[in-house]
């Protein structure tokens, strides 16, 4: 996987589009943030250039949700799902009191240096979620690409270069995944390790394939304003 | 038909102390990444206060090997050493 050539910033509406996907997350019950919940983010935001082009080929909202409904179901993606905290609750720990006496201690800052720096060891990693964290992301190869995608544009990532990194990132299969945080983070929020993307399916599903839906894109980006 | 989690489910699932491998198993994950940053928190506290890795390790009941292998430099990402 080739780095990213520059730093690059997302425009105010992938940041809307972002908190709309975290919104999602919650409400499935899902401890992560993942394409799905982009998709959904950006059709739950719904006036930028994904949105109109996902909902001009069927993929609305309703649709979507549906669709993501049925891959729970199928076991493609993970139902609702307990927190850290809920987890630890079951065993009776108070991960709250845990937490506010390690940050009162240590600080808030050397805590969560601490979280980082456990979840990205080479050997025996672990992951750790203080309660009220936003979930972790884990579509770090859609991101990448949509990075790449605003960068040889010269502009801010927008929804829509979010849009091609989620259909570039399901055009091969989960078990080619290159970032090994990302397999282990699949692995403990539930989702399969092998297999076709969530986004494939749900593309597919409307007899559509990711490459029209990219081009579709594309095409409205390379339109003249 | 919208699709809403009830957090009772997940609440009810952790209260009952499960015998689900799906909730049991990801109890274990959990404790086991809070234990992972609690140590690290207390062992960089105590190179702070200039502990040696010996008295650490001792503490610990660990090897110095492997508390340094772990927290030293070289478990640090990021960081050459």
């Amino acid at each position: 996987m080739e780095s990213i050539p520059r730093a690059v910033y997302t425009s105010t509406a992938t940041r809307t589009v972002s908190a709309q996907a975290q919104m999602e997350a919650r409400r499935l019950g899902h401890h992560y943030l993942g394409p799905e919940h982009l998709l959904l983010g950006m059709l739950v935001h719904g006036d930028n250039l994904a949105a109109r082009v996902l909902r001009a080929n069927g993929l609305d909202l309703d649709t979507v949700r549906a669709g993501i409904d049925r891959l729970i179901a199928e076991g493609v993606l993970p139902g609702p799902q307990p927190s850290d905290a809920e987890l630890l609750a079951g065993i009776g720990v108070d991960l709250e009191a845990v937490a506010g006496r390690l940050k009162e201690t240590f600080g808030r800052d050397a805590y969560r240096q601490a979280t980082e720096r456990v979840r990205l060891r080479r050997t025996q990693p672990a992951s750790h979620r203080a309660p009220r964290d936003p979930p972790r992301l884990v579509c770090a190869r859609a991101l990448s690409i949509a990075a790449r995608e605003a960068i040889a544009r010269d502009r801010d990532v927008e929804p829509e270069h979010l849009l091609l990194g989620l259909l570039g990132d399901a055009e091969d299969p989960v078990e080619s995944e290159p970032y090994a945080s990302e397999r282990r983070e699949r692995g403990l929020v539930g989702l399969p390790d092998h297999g076709p993307h969530a986004i494939r399916l749900l593309v597919e599903a409307q007899g559509l394939t990711l490459e029209t839906l990219r081009a579709a894109v594309r095409d409205e980006l390379e339109r003249p304003a | 038909m919208e699709k809403t989690v009830d957090p009772e489910v997940a609440n009810l699932a952790a209260a009952t102390g499960s015998r689900d491998p799906e909730v049991g198993l990801r109890a274990v994950a959990a404790l086991r990444g809070l234990l992972e940053v609690l140590e690290a928190l207390q062992v960089d506290n105590a190179r702070a206060q200039g502990w040696s890795w010996r008295d650490i390790a001792g503490r610990l009941g660990v090897s110095k090997q492997a508390v340094h292998q772990k927290h030293g430099p070289r478990g640090r990402p990021g960081q050459e050493g």
